[in-house]
This record gives C-alpha cells, sequence and structure tokens, in this order.
C-alpha cells in the first residue's frame, strides 16, 4: 500500500471496512510511513476531541447583562422615528447643505468681492497716490535715517570749512 | 422551586423567577450556542436572545416535553438563524469564515499541557471546528448534540422535529463527512 492509497483508506479503516488484507497492508503502512502515521495521529486526536468539547463555564454577571438587554428594548435610546428622522432626512439635509455653502464660498473667493473689484478699477485710472506715497516715503525714510542726515551735515560743515 | 413553578412564574413576570430560571439553564443553552457558532461573543448575544424570547412567550410552553428539550430547540433555532444571516452578509463574513474568526473563539487552555501539546490540540480544534462549520445545517445540529451535549438520538429527534431514524442517519453522514474533511484539512496543511 503507498502513502496515496492510505491517506484514502483512513476513513474505511476508521469505521472498519476494510477486508482482513488491506487492514493488515494498513497496519503494515502505519508501521513503516513516519509520516503517514503521524497523519493518521492528528486524525485520530481531532475525531477524539467529539468526545471531550470545551464547556463554557458559568457566567457570574449573565443576568445582569441580559436584563440590561430587555431594558435596552423597552425603552431603546432612539426610537424608529427618531432614527428615520436623524439618520435619513436631517443628516443628509445638513451635509448637502454644507457643500452647498463651500461651492459657494469657493465661487466667491475665485471671483473676487464686489469691494475689491471696484477698488481695483478706480487704482487703474487714479495714480495720484503714488507720487504722495514716494514723497512720504522719501520723508519718512530721512526722518528714520537721522545718522545719514547727521553725516551729510559734517561734510557739508568739512565742505564749508575747506573753503 | 420547581421548572413549573418557575415557568408559572415568570409567565406573570416574576423577575426573581426569571432570573433563578436564567442562573439554572444558561450554562447549556450558552454551550449549545457557542457549539453551533463557534464563536464566544455570537454565542452570548444568541444566547440571551433565547431567553428573552422565553420570557415573552413563556405560555406558549404546552409542557409536552422537558424543558431543556424546549431550550435547545430554540437554541438550535436561534444560533442557525444567526448563521444564516451571518452567510447573507459575505462581505463582512468571508474572512471569518476563512479563518475561522480566531480572535473571538473561546480559548480553554488546559494548565496539564505542555507548549507543544497545547498547539498541538488548538491545531486539532481548529481542524475540528473547520470541520463541523463545513457540514450541512442538519448533519451540524444532530452532531453537536449528540457528541458535544451528549443527547440520546430520542431527545435529538424531538428537538429537531424528525424521526429517530433519521437522526442515526444525520450522525453516521456527519461522522463519514468530518473524517473526509478533517483528512483534507490535514492533507492541505
Amino acid at each position: 500500500m503507498n502513502c496515496k492509497e492510505f491517506k484514502n483508506r483512513i476513513p474505511d479503516y476508521l469505521d472498519q471496512k476494510l477486508t482482513i488484507d488491506l487492514t493488515n497492508q494498513f497496519n503494515e503502512h502505519l508501521k513503516n510511513c513516519s509520516d503517514c502515521s503521524l497523519l493518521f495521529e492528528k486524525m485520530n486526536n481531532t475525531l477524539l476531541l467529539l468526545n471531550k468539547p470545551d464547556r463554557i463555564s458559568e457566567q457570574p454577571y449573565y443576568f445582569t447583562q441580559l436584563k440590561q438587554k430587555m431594558e435596552n428594548r423597552i425603552h431603546p435610546n432612539e426610537s424608529f422615528f427618531q432614527v428615520l428622522l436623524t439618520k435619513k432626512i436631517i443628516q443628509p439635509v445638513l451635509y448637502l447643505g454644507s457643500i452647498i455653502i463651500a461651492v459657494y464660498i469657493g465661487i466667491l473667493i475665485g471671483s473676487g468681492t464686489p469691494n475689491t473689484t471696484q477698488y481695483a478699477e478706480k487704482t487703474k485710472t487714479d495714480t495720484s497716490y503714488i507720487e504722495v506715497l514716494a514723497q512720504y516715503q522719501y520723508f519718512n525714510e530721512m526722518e528714520l535715517e537721522s545718522i545719514e542726515k547727521n553725516l551729510i551735515k559734517e561734510d557739508s560743515f568739512n565742505n564749508n570749512q575747506e573753503k | 422551586m420547581s421548572d413549573q413553578e418557575l415557568l408559572e412564574k415568570i409567565a406573570i413576570k416574576d423577575e426573581q423567577a426569571f432570573r433563578l430560571f436564567v442562573e439554572k439553564y444558561h450554562v447549556l443553552v450558552l454551550n449549545v450556542c457557542n457549539n453551533i457558532l463557534n464563536n464566544y461573543d455570537d454565542s452570548m448575544d444568541i444566547s440571551q436572545e433565547v431567553f428573552i424570547k422565553i420570557y415573552e412567550s413563556v405560555d406558549k410552553f404546552r409542557g409536552e416535553s422537558k424543558i431543556s428539550t424546549w431550550l435547545y430547540r430554540i437554541a438550535v433555532n436561534k444560533s442557525l438563524n444567526h448563521l444564516r444571516s451571518k452567510k447573507r452578509q459575505k462581505w463582512f463574513s468571508s474572512l471569518d469564515t476563512i479563518f475561522g474568526d480566531e480572535s473571538k473563539k473561546t480559548d480553554i487552555k488546559n494548565p496539564d499541557l505542555n507548549i507543544g501539546e497545547q498547539i498541538e490540540l488548538d491545531e486539532n480544534k481548529i481542524a475540528l471546528q473547520q470541520a463541523i462549520a463545513k457540514l450541512p445545517e442538519k448533519q451540524k445540529t444532530a452532531i453537536t448534540l449528540n457528541s458535544f451535549e451528549e443527547l440520546p438520538y430520542k431527545e435529538i429527534s424531538e428537538i429537531m422535529g424528525i424521526s429517530v431514524t433519521e437522526v442515526g442517519v444525520l450522525i453516521n453522514r456527519a461522522k463519514k463527512n468530518l473524517q473526509k474533511l478533517i483528512l483534507d484539512y490535514y492533507k492541505n496543511n
């Protein structure tokens, strides 16, 4: 008997359905082949577990959990209509509203606000502010740069002496 | 207090009687559910459903069979219904089916075994659990009640609503299928 034949005959061997000749061949192979012997042992041990099941022992808080479950059913946190109203109507409307607002804000940012457009139009034509700003900047710069001012004064004093 | 007295008091919604009844029978119901569902959390959930059903419909118990038979019947039906609904959710339960939902199984270690023996025992358990899970529904129920609950054929026939002969046929077929399935498991692993 080869390994393939042996494996195929295991169920019949366990049911004691093999002929005496085949049973002898089976036992012979079982003795000589370590792989098949290991497989047969594993199978046997597994089938033995059928008669030795794991049992769950007593659960100390079982009744408390059961009672909680029953109370939750009698007084559900949310009724069917509440769930329907919140999850099927209010929630989608809120999502849709926030998407519309976000898109509207995006369009506004993209196109510019009316005030900024008006200001841009005005600055295109009126350039007087540039001159005012330039004068002010120059004046302001001179006011701030007091060291330079002093140097200029010193230079003009020296020049006068040389003269 | 006898079972009959307990049921009469449960019928008038006596909480103390219900507590006593649950404390007396929850291990039995929990183990039946666990042997069919092979998942501790689901077993806890479904076994509680069994007691809720009993609380709500205790007046339907006619007393023709033993209370335990009635409990077994409800537990088996609830567990099988749960398995059917789980099968319908194939997208979500495919991983559980492939891997046998190892994380949620009851893991009762035997302190007398060394690590090697414990690993071998665990492997054998997985092989058996996967093989039982692959059995047809009726064979699974019959072999579970016979092997794990050690119930006689007559009581199994009352629970399943079939003849004693049919129970015998189912158990024999289940054992043969289990041998083939376990053999296939070890051949492939």
